[in-house]
């Protein structure tokens, strides 16, 4: 069973890490200079839309067994193969992307193929044991990556110029407020914790830990978009592949520490590492439930080794950035609109649990 | 598990095959990069440095001062060419993420180095902060760099270039460049460079303990204003030496886009870096009409204000400087006081910069205020900017500068 | 086929381990299976017995068991039995001896007044089973067998040559009380039992080792411990079943959960104050006799990376000193591993100035940076293990001669270069920072996986390690509590703090992890000083 600030801190930690390796570029290309303003505005939206889905969902199941109860088996399948796809689409960007960005960063000279496989291996290790051992080591070590964080972005500061985020609306209201939302997708995971509900002691702990969340993950999608147009003004922003990564190499400590974005990667990849741990045992936890079989263990590494597969698909990174940003643009529906919409359905017809 | 126990092994047989990384003393390290136009390519010179001179081997002690740089030139259609090509010359393998500048010739600079720019943003090995300097023969500047009183040219290189106390140079770097450049929001200034060359043609090595004399001191003109009054507004390589390090870093040179248009002096520079707010302290001269000029410590604290009005395509700029009261005229003791001091040598920064950006904005057709960078604020979406940004034209704006000087410190005397 | 289906299987672990039944060892001859046909007792007739203690002990093969026969006064004849050496003798000669010679001629006394009235020993009592005064024997008592009564009677005369209470040699601390725990159990007990006066301090005996019969002693606060903590706890010692046990460490490697994991999974502590503050948390103390050091179940990780001294240091001192300590540790940890990937792969992180040098001075080196770590971690080591068994007159010289050789002589023949000798250092130190010995193993065997992953993979194979590490041990358990612990619990009230000292003033809460009768261990405000107009 996990506590709520385990739970809290898994997928704070999910969502906050995904923004430092992988990053949407479709809100610079859309917003423009906007781009901060339409971050701060969807991490409202998420708040939003969390609230609304905590008022509505009363159950002590996740949504494929609450599919279970309104629609028995067939449903289950067909809302578990929904989930899956989606979480699969998700991860196996994540699985191309992160060896790549490793291989940019750290070692330049390694193939990437060997990278993609330690990480594998390590993730496969990570979800054999088991989210309680994940969660607890994500709440030991979530601070230290917060205080990394807010120093990775006090460092910024000398280098934001307040010109860059001139003119005000970017490329206009409309698509501020309306060509931001697949941003969204990036507050995809907080899937994960509804499906994590049968791991949580208390049905409070959903709301509770959603709401801190969405609150951080908010700030932290808000905090590194704005850092980024505050440091690099538009047309700039928009060619960077790694925007993260290119605002590490503006940091330097005096003239003795500069080029620190080694140190910063290799605090993200022990993020990163723990978040895909956690997503490959949900991924298998996913399929087990909605199979109905007994242990999903015997899962994990067929579900990572199918991952990498379609992960090397895409000729290079661009390629991959481009697919990231394809599944993007449909990702935040399934994911946010599932348990909004089997809480509206049960509220409507008043299951009783 | 059993999966695990095969894997991870696995993943662990790239030790065997001996790709474990590059030893730091299997790689050279290039310091500095100057790149000179031929009539069939480019000639690029690399200088990278020698660590055992550095440091000292692996004896104790330091380094020497002697040749603590080397340099290779090599003609080649690119950079990358002749990277290649240096690479396979010298048995080390070249790494680029320890150079600090990157010179390129005038003529060069004539044509446009946006492709520069390209090279630094996609390369993740060349520092974001490389400076980009502009001379007349980047070999023959390189060749001619023996710093005197460091031993480690790399921090020759950044104590130059980020010298801001003085400040007689740009403080803009590659990022710098390279992003003005692309948002179009300013024509950045780099930083000149130059050699200072022998008086009496001296061909004889002019190596360490030799001093010389500048022969092209007497081409930079005093300045007659009352702005740093006698001053010679010298561009790199035009002052006197004393020392063996016949290379230098001074003035400006102006771009418009990313084709190089003119330059600027030391004089010009100070000026620039003052409207720019790109200096810590400088210490200027003022002739105020009587025996001996008035000298400043000049600091500022707060970016210059810029008031602009977009249709009228004029522009108020109102500097802000602290001075210290170095030294004064006897009259300003007994008549004058700091008031009237202050009173003339803001007459004499506003004339002195007026005539700058007259010179740069309607000569050389050179945004280098940034005046279309600070106009983002007064549009609302990007696309009204872009279109207003097409037409733009330096040379239509007029300027008028009013600067506040506040001598804040007379030293330990005291004055009125 | 078979073997990708082994690769891909997998078999879920019985909740408990199902009982084999294979073929059994032949048992040993023993002379006392012969004689008991069925339990022996004592007999009225002290010659049955006489006869009966002598086969069974050998006498008088057995040398230094001691048969005194005693003529009382009333014509009655007694022997008494023990091993020289093992009594004080003084005890029995005043106490046992003296008292029943001055029974007179014309006492009849029962069995229970004899002993009651004559025998002025502080601890005696009666028994009938010759099993049992067979063991007590060993263990040092004296057995009384009086002729016509069928009970003979056992004096705790025990007094063998044993170490006094010294100074804590492993864990030193300049504050606090500077007592270790010796290799008597009743002196460990009672210097336990001075810290806590209370009854509720329960001492549970179990004797291990079916030859050795060495007793141990299970210590816990009856109101305040888990009764399933103590449960599990004596469940695991009852469980051991060997020959001798003659250490406290070789119970630990029989009660943990995992005796491969590399790092340590209890605490073994040889200061009777850590061991009583640990019972005040509602955990468990076991000791062994003929072992100065107390185990304390159950121990997480950072349990054992906190000092003796952090008891009696204010707040600012223990949160600094501790931090210290986890540097310290992390250097031993990873400092090889992270100087081997930046000089490796990541050259851009270290400053021109450094590299130059680190360039220089590896210029004439021979061998790769890699060998060259290895090489001197291993010297290390040896010098390290050398210096354990080097008699003390030449211990400094060894010192002396280490350093001449990883040091001076090494640089001078550019074997190595001058900054892995500094590295090496740093990380030596750092594993001296560690306050428990067997956990600065672990991160001695640990740092070799370390090196060689930084090797191939930089920095992302260290960030991968550590992942791996921390997993593993977060998945462990250690008496069913996990074995790692929130670090960073802001405004706890906890007595038990991982990483940033409490105040003494707010430890009011017992570790919720233990489950623990009492939680509260102090009221809200402790300082009834500080309210006004509330005085003692």
């Amino acid at each position: 069973m996990l506590t709520r600030k385990q739970i809290s801190s898994i997928t704070v930690n999910a969502i906050a890490v995904k923004l430092l390796i992988t990053f949407p570029h479709t809100i610079i290309e859309v917003c423009k200079t906007a781009a901060w303003l339409a971050a701060v505005y969807c991490s409202f939206l998420i708040f939003l839309i969390f609230l609304a889905t905590v008022r509505l969902y009363h159950s002590d199941r996740n949504v494929i067994g609450l599919a279970e109860k309104l629609g028995g088996i067939p449903l289950r399948i067909v809302t578990g193969m929904i989930v899956f796809l989606s979480l699969f689409a998700n991860y196996f960007t994540l699985v191309r992307i992160f060896p790549e960005v490793v291989r940019l960063v750290l070692l330049q000279t390694t193939y990437v193929e060997l990278i993609g496989l330690f990480f594998a291996v390590c993730t496969i290790f990570g979800a054999y044991c088991g989210p309680e051992a994940i969660a607890r080591i994500t709440e030991m070590l979530l601070p230290g990556n917060g205080f990394t964080f807010a120093a990775f972005i006090l460092l910024l500061i000398p280098t934001m110029n307040t010109e860059n985020i001139f003119p005000l609306l970017g490329s206009g209201v409309h698509d501020i407020f309306l060509g931001s939302i697949p941003f969204l997708s990036v507050f995809s995971d907080l899937l994960l914790l509804n499906l994590l509900i049968p791991y949580m002691k208390d049905r409070s702990d959903y709301r509770r830990a959603g709401i801190r969340t969405a609150i951080f993950g908010g700030m932290v999608a808000s905090l590194v978009i704005t850092a980024y147009c505050f440091s690099y003004v538009y047309p700039i922003t928009k060619m960077y592949l790694l925007p993260v990564y290119q605002l590490e190499r503006l940091i330097h400590l005096g003239s003795f520490f500069s080029r620190l974005e080694a140190v910063f990667q290799f605090i993200w990849s022990i993020a990163i590492m723990l978040y895909a741990s956690l997503y490959l045992f949900v991924l298998a936890e996913v399929w087990r439930e909605t199979f109905g079989l007994n242990a999903s263990k015997p899962l994990l590494a067929p579900i990572m080794l199918s991952a990498a597969g379609a992960a090397f698909i895409p000729a290079d990174l661009s390629a991959a950035a481009a697919v990231e940003a394809f599944i993007g643009n449909w990702l935040y529906i399934p994911t946010l609109g599932l348990p909004l919409v089997f809480g509206l359905i049960t509220k409507m017809f008043h299951v009783k649990q | 598990m059993n999966l695990i126990k095969l894997l991870l092994p696995l993943a662990m047989m790239p030790i065997l095959t001996s790709c474990i990384g590059d030893e730091p003393n299997n790689i050279a390290y290039m310091t500095a990069m100057g790149i000179d136009k031929t009539e069939s390519g480019y000639l690029y010179t690399i200088q990278f440095a020698q660590p055992t001179k550095i440091s000292g081997g692996s004896d104790e002690g330091g380094g020497s001062v002697g040749n603590i740089v080397d340099n290779i030139t090599v003609e080649a259609p690119t950079i990358y060419s002749a990277i290649n090509i240096a690479d396979t010359i010298i048995s080390k393998d070249l790494s680029l993420s320890h150079a600090k500048v990157l010179v390129v010739s005038e003529e060069i600079a004539h044509d446009g180095i946006a492709w520069l720019n390209d090279v630094i943003a996609r390369n993740n090995d060349i520092r974001p902060d490389i400076y980009i300097s502009v001379t007349e023969n980047a070999g023959e500047y390189l060749e001619e760099v023996k710093p005197s009183i460091e031993l480690n040219p790399v921090k020759y290189y950044q104590l130059t270039y980020e010298n801001k106390n003085g400040s007689a140079i740009p403080q803009n770097n590659a990022m710098d460049f390279y992003s003005s450049y692309f948002a179009g929001s300013r024509d950045c200034l780099l930083p000149l460079a130059g050699i200072a060359e022998n008086a009496d043609n001296d061909t004889t090595d002019n190596s360490e303990k030799k001093s010389i004399e500048n022969a092209r001191q007497a081409e930079a003109e005093p300045n007659t204003g009352g702005f740093d009054n006698g001053t010679r507004n010298y561009y790199a390589g035009e002052t006197g030496k004393r020392i063996r390090n016949k290379s230098e870093v001074l003035g400006s040179a102006v771009f418009s886009g990313d084709k190089y248009v003119g330059k600027l002096g030391s004089t010009e520079t100070e000026l620039h870096n003052i409207l720019m707010h790109q200096f810590t302290t400088m210490n200027l001269s003022f002739y105020t009409g009587l025996d001996s000029p008035l000298t400043l410590k000049v600091f500022e604290k707060t970016p210059p204000k810029y008031i602009i009005n977009k249709e009228e395509k004029t522009t108020e700029i109102y500097p802000e400087l602290q001075c210290e009261l170095l030294s004064a005229p006897e009259e300003y003791r007994r008549d004058r006081s700091t008031k009237d001091a202050e009173t003339e040598v803001a007459s004499m920064v506003n004339a002195a910069a007026e005539d700058l950006i007259c010179k740069v904005y309607k000569e050389m057709g050179s945004d280098m205020l940034g005046i279309r960078g600070r106009l983002r604020k007064q549009f609302l979406t990007l696309d009204e900017y872009m279109r207003y940004c097409q037409s733009f034209v330096p040379s239509e704006w007029s300027f008028s500068v009013r600067s506040q000087i506040n001598i804040r410190r007379t030293g330990m005397t005291y004055y009125k | 086929m078979n073997i990708v289906k082994k690769l891909f299987s997998y078999t879920p672990k019985p909740s408990s381990e199902p009982f084999v039944l294979s073929s059994q060892p032949k048992p040993e001859y023993d002379l006392r299976n012969e004689l008991r046909i069925e339990k022996a007792y004592v007999s009225s007739d002290i010659d049955e017995n006489r006869a009966y203690i002598r086969k069974r002990f050998r006498i008088p093969i057995n040398n230094d068991v001691i048969m005194r026969d005693i003529a009382l006064k009333n014509g009655k004849s007694a022997f008494i039995l023990f091993y020289d050496g093992m009594v004080i003798g003084e005890f029995i000669n005043d106490n046992i001896i003296q008292s029943l010679l001055e029974l007179t001629s014309s006492d009849t006394l029962t069995d229970s007044e004899l002993y009651k009235r004559l025998t002025a020993n502080s601890q005696a009592a009666p028994q009938q089973d010759m099993d049992i005064i067979a063991d007590e024997v060993n263990f040092g008592s004296c057995a009384l067998f009086v002729d016509g009564t069928d009970t003979a009677f056992l004096f705790d005369v025990r007094g063998w040559e044993h170490r006094g209470i010294d100074k804590p040699e492993n864990e030193q601390s300049i504050y606090g009380p500077q007592e270790a725990f010796s290799e008597m159990l009743r002196t460990n007990t009672a210097l336990l039992r001075k810290s806590i006066k209370t009854e509720g301090l329960i001492a549970r005996s179990c004797i291990l080792g079916s030859k050795s019969k060495t007793k141990g002693i299970l210590l816990y606060i009856d109101d305040i411990a888990n009764e399933k903590l103590i449960h599990e706890a004596m469940r695991r010692l009852n469980g051991i079943k060997a020959d001798y046990i003659m250490s406290i460490e070789q119970v630990q490697n029989l009660i943990v959960d995992k005796p491969m994991l590399f790092t340590p999974q209890l605490l073994a502590t040889e200061r009777p104050d850590r061991a009583a503050r640990a019972l005040t948390e509602g955990r468990c103390v076991f000791i062994l006799n003929g072992s100065p050091r107390a185990l304390i179940m159950p121990s997480g990780f950072f349990e054992l990376t906190h000092s003796a001294s952090d008891e009696y240091l204010a707040v600012p001192y223990v949160t600094m000193s501790r931090v210290i300590r986890l540097i310290g540790m992390v250097f031993s940890l990873l400092l090889p591993a992270i100087y081997l990937a930046m000089t490796l792969y990541h050259q851009e992180i270290i400053p021109t100035y450094l590299l130059y040098s680190i360039s220089a001075s590896r210029e004439n080196v021979p061998f790769p940076s890699i060998v060259e770590m290895l090489l001197m971690d291993i010297s290390f080591e040896l010098i390290r293990e050398a210096g354990l068994r080097m008699p003390s007159p030449i211990g400094s010289t060894l010192g002396i001669v280490g350093g001449l050789i990883l040091g001076q002589a090494a640089v001078s023949a550019k074997i190595v270069s001058p900054i892995m000798i500094i590295v090496i250092a740093i990380t030596g130190i750092g594993s001296f920072e560690t306050a428990d010995y067997t956990l600065g193993w672990a991160h001695r065997l640990l740092r070799l996986a370390f090196i060689l992953v930084a090797a191939v993979y930089g920095f992302f194979g260290i960030a991968a390690c550590i992942v791996l590490y921390s997993l593993y041990l977060g998945s462990l358990t250690t008496f069913g509590i996990p074995y790692v612990s929130p670090v960073f619990a802001f405004r706890s009230k906890s007595m038990v703090s991982p990483l940033v000292a409490i105040p003494t003033t707010r430890r009011e809460r017992r570790p919720g992890y233990l489950r623990t009768k009492r939680p509260d261990a102090a009221p809200p405000v402790s300082r009834r000083w500080q309210i006004k107009n509330k005085g003692e």
